[in-house]
């Protein structure tokens, strides 16, 4: 109730500041306009463990599409429609709304969206576009410590000057009879679907980006994930610290995150990866990118339990990878990678290979 | 979770009292910081002539974003020190505002992103991202293989930008009437 009310407050005040700009060369500068957009990406996965057959498939993961809308400078709309797997009957396949969203943006210091947003929670979240990262599927991270992509309805307020970027979201919590030692909190996303708004969730995040090229950040989430008449709410936090550098070539990424959680058998979720690269297009003096790189994560959906012992080996991944990333234009992607996924408890390795294309625009 | 709302609140309030100036106030702010304050500004609506404007725009694969453009003629007594151009470029959804000062020989002093209307991708408007551009000659900037420095999570925005600012280079060549050149450049 606190939240609504401060949440309540700020939107008042903020209200009271609008002023209407009455300069003509704005205006002259400026006409509505509809704009589309979108990413998509086409993935060939190949997997086995010990000397089982392998499984392979082809999906075409995701295929997005944006659309905005823009009234004035300030007054905008903007929204994602998401088809998951080419495909939705009977539980297969997912079509999703991520984004739909009113933007007014006062200022580059200040502005507000109102629908479907996106709390700002560690690098992909926000940024997920197939050619900004290397791997055919996003980090193991990016799904089971921070469940992208994680979208809600709610409130967002962000802003940036030359040193800091900043957001803080006001959104549907958890569902917290979905958390789960095996899937930590992606499960328990409601996804805006007649969200429960008896619990918010409230993430707040601030990113260094003073020198272009690099990005550091941290960000928390807080909420309580509703229970029910058999199980109790579960306070939660959610911390995680993010790092990127694109500077001379040298392409890098690391995440780190811990979700602790109360009130539960599950205490901890903890995990991170690291990503390094060369673009080597220098050398070879094209335009286009090519850019090997390798990767070191490891994850741990509960990591901390009551009990103890073997639960907390049995979610608990050590995973390696190397690969090549080709983007002939910035928006294209063409990538292939092979990795190792070990498994703490059974000590079962898993041999992962992957080839992709992507696209955005 | 009450603390943080208050000082949230606080933050809100603090940045909602920052006042914007209009895009003519801001760039002739920006002119003036990169040209000295004394120096005489005459603006005007330069109207693009639709064959130059097609030619630009095929070769740097982007549209200008009307007929015209914004110039500032930038002098000191009677020398005409430079010009400074306005468009806008599209970025993923909303326009951004960008502005580049040449000398008369094509020299770029400084560029600026004047209005960034995106929530995000806005690491373009940093001055440490846009100095690489300053400093070089029309020349240079449109060496066929010339990279520019990259920006995490923000490719549409970079891309946009700096095919802005090599079309608003291509223009000022054309204005400075260096049309051979510019066909020499196909």
């Amino acid at each position: 109730m606190k939240m609504f009310k401060c949440l309540s407050i700020v939107l008042t005040l903020f209200a009271s500041t609008l002023i209407a700009s009455d300069d003509l060369l704005e205006e002259s500068f400026f006409e509505a306009k509809t704009t589309l957009g979108g990413y998509g990406e086409l993935h060939f996965n190949q997997s086995s463990i010990s000397n089982a057959d392998s499984k392979k498939s082809l999906d075409f993961h995701r295929f997005v599409m944006f659309y905005s809308h823009a009234w004035t400078p300030e007054w905008s709309f903007k929204a994602e429609l998401e088809l998951e797997h080419n495909f939705v009957s009977d539980g297969e396949g997912e079509l999703e709304l991520e984004q739909a969203y009113i933007n007014y943006q006062r200022s580059t210091q200040l502005g507000v969206q109102v629908g479907v947003v996106l709390p700002s929670v560690g690098l992909l979240n926000e940024y997920h576009e197939p050619p900004l990262f290397f791997s055919v599927e996003r980090p193991d991270y990016a799904k089971y410590i921070v469940p992208t992509t994680w979208f809600g309805n709610g409130v967002s307020v962000y802003g940036r000057n030359q040193i800091i970027d900043y957001k803080i979201t006001w959104m549907e919590g958890l569902d917290g009879t979905d958390i789960s030692h095996k899937n930590g909190i992606r499960s328990a996303r409601m996804k805006g679907y007649k969200s429960n708004a008896d619990q918010l969730l409230l993430n707040a995040r601030i990113n260094y980006v003073g020198s272009p090229g690099v990005k550091f950040g941290v960000s928390w989430s807080g909420t309580k994930a509703m229970g029910d008449e058999l199980k109790s709410d579960i306070p939660l936090n959610l911390i995680e610290f993010h790092g990127q550098i694109n500077k001379a070539n040298f392409i890098s990424s690391f995440e780190y995150g811990q979700i602790s959680y109360a009130e539960t058998s599950l205490q901890k979720s903890e995990g991170y990866y690291v990503d390094v690269g060369y673009n080597l297009a220098s050398f070879l003096g094209t335009p286009a990118d090519l850019v090997p790189w390798f990767r070191l994560s490891d994850y741990n959906t509960a990591t901390e339990t009551l009990a103890g012992g073997d639960e907390e080996k049995e979610h608990h991944y050590t995973i390696w990878k190397i690969g090549l990333s080709y983007r002939p234009i910035p928006e294209i992607a063409l990538k292939v990678d092979y990795g190792v996924k070990t498994n703490e408890l059974s000590g079962v390795d898993e041999t992962l290979f992957n080839l992709g294309a992507g696209y955005m625009f | 979770m009450l603390m943080i709302g208050k000082l949230a609140l606080l933050f809100l309030i603090l940045l909602g009292s920052i006042q914007a100036g209009t895009v003519k106030e801001d760039t002739e702010f920006v002119i003036h910081a990169v040209m000295g304050p004394e120096v005489a500004l005459e603006f005007e609506r330069y109207e693009l002539e639709l064959a130059i404007k097609s030619e630009l725009e095929n070769r740097f694969k982007q549209r200008f974003y009307g007929d015209e453009v914004y110039r500032w003629q930038i002098s000191r007594g009677d020398s005409l020190l430079g010009t400074a151009l306005l468009d806008n470029v599209m970025g993923k959804a909303m326009p951004i505002t960008i502005l580049v000062i040449f000398d008369p020989e094509g020299m770029i002093l400084g560029t600026d992103v004047i209005r960034y209307r995106e929530a995000i991708g806005g690491e373009v408007s940093n001055p440490r991202w846009q100095k690489q551009f300053t400093g070089l000659s029309t020349e240079t900037l449109l060496e066929k293989d010339r990279r520019i420095d990259g920006i995490t999570g923000a490719t549409i925005s970079v891309r946009s930008v700096h095919r802005g600012i090599l079309k608003l280079a291509g223009l000022h060549a054309y204005m400075q009437q260096k049309q051979p050149y510019l066909g020499a450049l196909k």
